[in-house]
């Protein structure tokens, strides 16, 4: 009797469960049960206090007729384009620079991923005072140069760029390490042949570099894709979303149906679209970077 | 058995720790929650009752509450924080059947009440002779009923008024406000006190209680038919619209982006006098007296158009309808917004009572802070309850802020501004 109990005891597979139970348990009810209740919610009319009826795909139809959500839809694209392909290209720019041999290297490479480590909150708050319009130290340094000096944050217009550059700015790093990693991993036998063969820095950017450094973009641009879909802290602390909606996006919209108009059916709709969009993104991206994968 | 034991120690310690992530994730409130629902001490009742704001508000809770413990051993009262986002905890905590006994209530009283999670309390009321609803403003009253029946109590209201700054008056030759001022005199002095780029006459502040009251004191409606239907078809909004853009227009007040970009609250930029008047109710009083403004400084009532309504701030207190006590959460509610209660409100000084009490409102005007701190009781009975009418105002005020914006930030006109609004509002309270 007690020869059974031993022999389990004994193989290394239980211990192994008991080893994860932790992580399972709380990967089971704080991430798979609401991603699977919240799927059933969003074919319900759930207020979060009663009980839900089921309706069916009313409110994935409701969607196509809500401006508001358009507008959070449209402005979440814009942040996208405005953040990814930018943060992503000026990361590796300074990632090449960074992985030379310079003096202070550590230090700029610590400078420049120090962004990554800071609060959101704290970092959007201190930006939203470099974007003051009178006495900001951007406009500050604008005006001096006796350059243009946008409304930054006041504007309708400058509202969303003032995000997507912060934005950018706080991302940098994290980009920028997986970049220097991936060309850490780059032979450098590989430069000093195309050296001997002739090749100019920009022909071996171009030939060796970019294309070896493949696998790398592609996680990060994956990454950086997920991450702008669902930005909301610095929409939250800078703007809440104004002026005029203007920089309302996909994320704060769903906080707002869900804890202010009673509505945790439609929000969970929504968060299913988000959810959609973001896969078939991701999708595509994994298929255009499986083409003749050679290296 | 050694391998036992160790199994034993491993399984506990993994569920200890899975357990008290758990309880952390509902808040403090979670052991002592549980300790209350199950007290075996028969003569002992726990009322759990929400609470929330600032800790100087917080303390008049508790002040509360202890007098009422002492008074009444039998009854225990345990807090539930609901920190800073009120609406959100709220609804975590109905939703986790987590509800407290007595909900801490601003505008959302309608929403919760169509769904059921308040216990009515007409009979309750009308079944008890020592209390009073005669005492409670009308007009306040009459916005926390549902299908006709009521579901919250008021304890304190906040009538808003403009508080001003008197040396900026002095300096720039203007007479002194009196409370029967009209819109054209509060133009007239609000233009001369504005100057480019350092000092506003004026803040405006985009929510219902600025625009509502704008628009209602232009003959405007937010809502008409009962609450039920867009009212900005009406002219008068239009008139409403009108004056506030005239307020950008002019240089009287700096637009909602602007203010955005500044960064500070009116109450800031009052302190720094760049701006000589902001409109506000009691809840700058405490501020103010703990560091007071180096400059002479008082309220007046907002300016006449065809009347002085106004907006306000109010706390409401309502009883679940899943409470196991109602007897004791009803002797709760009815000390804390009866004549005790009221006088621990009168003492602190940041709202008013929202009962005509005369004992408490005497001690509001006896602190003579400051010397026309009768202005917010007079505007008790002037304050309109839009936003506590209508179940979806949230939403509502969603779109209302946003074609305000676009109205005040000059990309439309009050005209395109009306149309919409009322389009959008119409196609909403259709559905």
């Amino acid at each position: 009797m007690n020869g059974k109990l031993t022999s389990m005891l004994n193989r290394e597979a239980f211990w192994g469960y008991v080893f994860v139970l932790p992580i399972m348990l709380g990967f089971l009810v704080f991430m798979l049960y609401p991603v699977l209740a919240s799927l059933y919610l969003s074919f319900t009319d759930s207020d979060g206090i009663r009980q839900p009826n089921f309706i069916g795909l009313e409110n994935y139809i409701a969607l196509l007729d809500d401006r508001i959500f358009k507008k959070t839809m449209i402005n979440t694209l814009y942040y996208v384009i405005g953040t990814v392909p930018l943060g992503v290209f000026i990361a590796l720019l300074i990632a090449i620079m960074l992985n030379s041999k310079i003096r202070f290297l550590n230090f700029y490479r610590a400078g420049i991923f120090l962004p990554v480590v800071t609060s959101m909150i704290a970092v959007a708050t201190v930006w939203k005072w470099l974007y003051n319009t009178q006495y900001g130290l951007i406009n500050g340094i604008l005006g001096k140069m006796g350059l243009f000096q946008p409304d930054w944050l006041s504007s309708t217009t400058w509202a969303m760029p003032s995000i997507i550059i912060m934005s950018i700015w706080k991302g940098l790093g994290f980009n920028m390490v997986i970049f220097l990693a991936g060309l850490q991993g780059i032979s450098p036998s590989l430069y000093e042949a195309a050296k001997i063969d002739g090749a100019n820095a920009i022909q071996r950017f171009f030939h060796i570099t970019i294309p070896l450094l493949r696998h790398t973009t592609l996680f990060v641009v994956v990454l950086a894709i997920i991450g702008s879909f669902q930005v909301f802290d610095q929409v939250y602390v800078m703007t809440a979303g104004g002026p005029a909606n203007s920089t309302s996006v996909i994320v704060y919209y769903i906080y707002q149906n869900a804890f202010q108009f009673f509505k945790q059916g439609y929000a969970s709709a929504i968060a299913y679209v988000l959810f959609a969009l973001i896969f078939v993104v991701t999708l595509v991206q994994i298929k255009i970077s499986q083409r003749k994968d050679v290296y | 058995m050694k391998r036992l034991a160790v199994l034993g120690f491993v399984i506990i310690l993994v569920v200890s720790l899975f357990l008290s992530a758990c309880s952390s994730g509902t808040g403090g409130s979670g052991s002592s929650g549980e300790s209350g629902d199950t007290s075996t001490d028969k003569d002992v009742v726990t009322i759990r009752m929400a609470v929330s704001g600032s800790s100087a508000e917080k303390a008049l809770r508790y002040e509360t509450a202890d007098l009422f413990m002492e008074k009444n051993p039998h009854i225990k009262i345990e807090w539930v924080d609901i920190g800073n986002e009120r609406y959100q905890q709220t609804l975590t905590l109905i939703s986790g059947g987590n509800a407290p006994d007595i909900f801490y209530l601003n505008d959302w009283v309608l929403p919760l009440a169509e769904r059921g999670v308040f216990m009515p309390l007409d009979d309750i009321v009308d079944g008890d002779p020592s209390f009073n609803l005669n005492e409670f403003y009308p007009n306040l009253v009459d916005a926390l009923r549902y299908e006709g029946k009521l579901y919250a109590l008021p304890q304190e209201v906040s009538p808003i008024v403009v508080y001003y700054n008197e040396e900026l008056f002095e300096a720039a030759g203007l007479e002194l406000p009196t409370d029967d001022w009209t819109q054209q005199d509060f133009f007239n002095a609000a233009k001369v006190l504005s100057q480019p780029d350092n000092q506003y006459g004026y803040i405006y502040s985009n929510w219902i209680g600025h625009y509502g009251g704008w628009i209602h004191r232009n003959g405007g409606k937010i809502l008409v038919d009962d609450y039920t239907k867009s009212g900005f078809d009406q002219p008068g909004t239009l008139e409403g619209l009108r004056v506030m853009r005239a307020l950008i227009d002019e240089g009287i007040s700096p637009n909602p982006a602007e203010i955005q970009a500044m960064g500070q609250g009116d109450e800031a930029m009052f302190r720094n006098q760049q701006a000589a008047m902001i409109m506000a109710g009691l809840w700058w009083l405490p501020a103010f007296l703990q560091e007071p403004l180096d400059f002479k400084w008082n309220v007046v009532k907002v300016p006449k158009g065809g009347d002085q309504t106004t907006g306000s701030g109010v706390l409401n207190w309502a009883i679940s309808a899943d409470t196991k006590h109602p007897e004791e959460a009803w002797e709760v509610l009815k000390f804390f917004v009866g004549h005790e209660g009221m006088e621990i409100v009168a003492k602190y000084n940041m709202a008013l009572p929202a009962s005509t009490y005369d004992v408490a409102n005497q001690m509001i005007l006896d602190s003579n802070f400051p010397s026309n701190v009768g202005a917010f009781i007079d505007a008790a009975n002037d304050v309109d309850y839009t936003e506590f009418r209508h179940p979806r105002w949230a939403e509502l005020s969603v779109i209302i802020g946003e074609q305000l914006d676009l109205m005040l930030l000059g990309e439309q006109t009050p005209e395109e501004t009306q149309k919409n609004i009322h389009e959008e509002l119409t196609q909403l309270l259709g559905k």
